[in-house]
């Protein structure tokens, strides 16, 4: 979905429109999980999160400001609500990994919220479809299940190291799949 | 320098199978490489992307939108709605006096609810708040209440606050005292509300059908959906709520006897509708009552393709002394993951007994190869016509990457590279991507000389499409165009621009839309085509 119809999903929404919030629950959904990712939350809490960001979105959506971008007022709500999460539970320094710190650094200096940003969600869905069969069965078992690529190795009678290799190759083939698509204007 | 070795490194940090010594390395990389740093932004962009997009973004709009339009929320909702309803038919004075009595009722039923809920410390909790009961369970079939959830086998009480799940092939029949009875189709969620009447209840996915046995005018039935609310007297009708553009969700409404009442949740729209009519409420869709059966009366036929030969030639030219059908697309190229083959006896169509097939392929070298069906050829001859009923009967084949449709296209951009020179537009009259199930695509777009312009592209459920026959259909009017399965009507809209363009007729099996071609693909795959007719309008052509 492009960002200007967020926007424009967003202003409907603040009058009222049901089926506008739905629409722009949809709209925002990957950018919202993908964001949450990237600051650290965990598989276990993400759903929780993402529902009490959507929530505060809701709530908030009275202090919208038509002209103003639709996901970086999304990202700062996210951000408050995350914080809160950790604070409640404490569970921050748990799991805060020095590459977790490493991508939050770079969060914050701003390249990663770019290419957040300008990341073309739709098309990944429809490329997703696209890839070969053992190449889908391999994301699924990385993304759906959750698994690491020793779990996946054994699964599929791979090497880790090859399981690993594969899922590059793939993140390869998806990132040009969806610059294509938004060369070719999709978004 | 981005180095294998780095990209297995960081691969191993986004699973989380990394050492502190090996995410130092990548750090490092990070800090003294540009190179890497980038590499590195862009690959926790895509891990954060591809695991936001693995997860059942249905499921948690769902969950939201149940959230903030159940309780305190949907009662709210259910008042509006049904206040809205009332001020919209009648005169202000009613209005108040209605609205009031509506308060009156609200509070006796909360006093009422009140009194069985104190009296449950005394009854068995089925006795003291049972509303209906849930019997003719077919299938897996759930009923939950808050997280406690429960199969049910034969039969079961169900309370205010309680959801009834069926799933995949499962159906039941929810049965209330005065005998009003809600079927409930596969795969669908209803909410009993947990306040106020035991008949307010909210379908969050999927499909009922009803039998409402007259209702107390101040206390209808009332069903609500997160575009819609309906009021309901005492009726029978059909309500799906489904991803009916995707991905967006629509309610629809199907009255086969009795009256119905709809209102958009949130907007402004709210109309009756009739026995024989249905509505549609949703994003992108105008609420209006219309009538569901297509009425032939007056249609003179046109064009009568029954399909006992098949006058086909690779490129024409149709019409007068040629042939009926040239094999491939009349505009600038052919589409999909397999060529449209030149016909030759015996492949890609045949015809025995009236009856066409389309077979699709993959020849010995893993070249797929199909057919596809114009009904004028490049320089524009053969049948065209701008308004009339065009229909076709056929069974397709289903299966991954499958991808038949039955289509129309206004004519005139014929050959032309670089786009029309007068808007056209497109009518996908149906279109079915073999992986979907029973699911047809119904679309409009409009080509401009500037470029492609507005589109509509709507998902429907539909009972069948690879078991037996069955007419789609596309009603072209001067002001109007409308869309049949069955000759029963999906949905219909305002005539897009340049809809008086002459359209012709495009019939193929194409392959791919969105889907490799793979093991799973079905090889051969074939399309029935009975019969392609076109009619005129009644007392326009």
């Amino acid at each position: 979905m492009a960002h200007a119809e967020l926007e424009e999903l967003a202003v409907k929404a603040t009058g009222g429109d049901l089926a506008a919030v739905e629409e722009l629950v949809v709209g925002f959904h990957d950018h919202l999980f993908a964001f949450l990712y990237l600051l650290g939350v965990r598989d276990a809490d993400v759903d929780d999160v993402a529902q009490e960001v959507t929530v505060e979105i809701y709530r908030s959506l009275a202090r919208y400001e038509p002209d103003q971008p639709f996901l970086p007022w999304m990202r700062a709500v996210a951000r408050n609500v995350t914080s809160k999460h950790w604070r409640s539970k404490r569970r921050r320094r748990e799991h805060m990994t020095r590459f977790r710190e490493l991508v939050e650094e770079r969060l914050e200096a701003g390249p990663v919220a770019e290419a957040t940003e300008g990341f073309a969600v739709g098309a990944l869905r429809t490329c997703m479809e696209r890839l070969q069969q053992r190449q889908k069965r391999v994301l699924d078992l990385r993304y759906r299940d959750g698994m690491d690529s020793s779990r996946i190795a054994e699964t599929l009678g791979m090497t880790s190291s090859g399981v690993r290799t594969v899922l590059a190759r793939v993140r390869d083939a998806l990132k040009s799949c969806v610059e294509s698509a938004r060369g070719a204007g999709a978004t | 320098m981005v180095t294998g070795e780095f990209r297995d490194l960081v691969e191993k940090c986004l699973e989380g199978s990394a050492t502190a010594e090996e995410m130092e390395r990548v750090e490092d990389a990070v800090a003294s490489d540009p190179a890497c740093a980038a590499w590195l932004d862009g690959a926790v962009t895509l891990d954060g992307h591809l695991r936001a997009a693995t997860r059942d973004r249905s499921s948690f709009v769902l969950k939201f939108m149940e959230r903030i339009t159940h309780g305190t929320h949907r009662a709210a909702f259910a008042v509006r709605a049904v206040r809205r309803l009332r001020k919209e038919r009648v005169g202000a004075r009613r209005v108040r006096r209605r609205a009031s009595g509506f308060v009156v009722a609200l509070a006796t039923a909360a006093v009422l609810l009140a009194a069985v809920y104190v009296g449950g410390a005394f009854d068995t909790p089925e006795q003291a708040s049972t509303v209906a009961e849930l019997t003719s369970v077919r299938g897996t079939v759930n009923v939950a209440n808050g997280k406690d959830i429960r199969q049910i086998r034969r039969t079961a009480l169900v309370r205010p606050g309680h959801r009834v799940v069926t799933e995949e092939d499962a159906e039941a029949i929810l049965r209330y005292p005065d005998g009003s009875t809600l079927t409930l189709g596969e795969r669908t969620a209803l909410t009993l509300a947990d306040r106020v009447t035991a008949k307010e209840m909210m379908l969050r996915k999927g499909t009922i059908v009803a039998d409402v046995a007259p209702q107390p005018a101040d206390a209808p039935m009332s069903i609500t959906t997160t575009t819609a609310a309906m009021t309901v007297l005492g009726t029978k009708f059909t309500l799906s709520f489904d991803a009916l553009m995707s991905p967006s969700l629509a309610t629809r409404l199907e009255v086969e006897s009795g009256r119905v009442d709809i209102s958009t949740i949130g907007g402004t729209r709210s109309v009756t509708v009739a026995t024989g009519q249905y509505a549609i409420a949703g994003s992108g869709f105008e609420l209006e009552a219309r009538p569901l059966k297509l009425d032939m009366t007056g249609f003179r036929l046109t064009f009568d393709e029954e399909f006992d030969d098949l006058s086909v030639t690779s490129r024409g030219p149709n019409g007068p002394g040629g042939s009926r059908w040239i094999a491939h697309t009349p505009y600038w190229g052919d589409y999909g993951e397999a060529r449209f083959a030149d016909p030759h006896p015996g492949y890609p169509f045949t015809t025995d007994h009236g009856m066409l097939r389309i077979q699709a392929r993959r020849d010995e070298r893993g070249t797929w190869s199909t057919g596809f069906l114009s009904s004028v050829d490049t320089k524009g001859r053969g049948f065209a016509q701008a308004y009339g009923y065009f229909e076709c009967r056929m069974r397709l084949p289903g299966g991954k990457a499958t991808w038949p449709a039955f289509w129309i296209k206004g004519g005139e951009e014929l050959r032309r590279k670089d786009g029309p020179l007068r808007t056209v537009p497109v009518y996908v009259i149906a279109e079915h991507h073999g992986a979907e199930g029973n699911r047809i695509h119904t679309e409009w777009q409009v080509y401009t000389p500037e470029g492609p312009g507005p589109k509509m592209d709507v998902s429907h459920a539909v009972p069948d499409v690879t078991d037996d026959f069955h007419t789609y259909g596309c009603l072209v009017e001067p002001d109007r165009v409308s869309w049949y399965y069955d000759r029963t009507e999906l949905r219909s809209v305002p005539a897009p621009d340049g809809n008086d363009e002459p359209k012709y007729i495009l019939v193929n099996l194409a392959m791919g839309g969105g889907w490799p071609l793979d093991d799973d693909t079905p090889d051969p795959a074939h399309m029935f085509v009975d019969y392609v007719k076109v009619y005129a309008l009644p007392d326009v052509e």
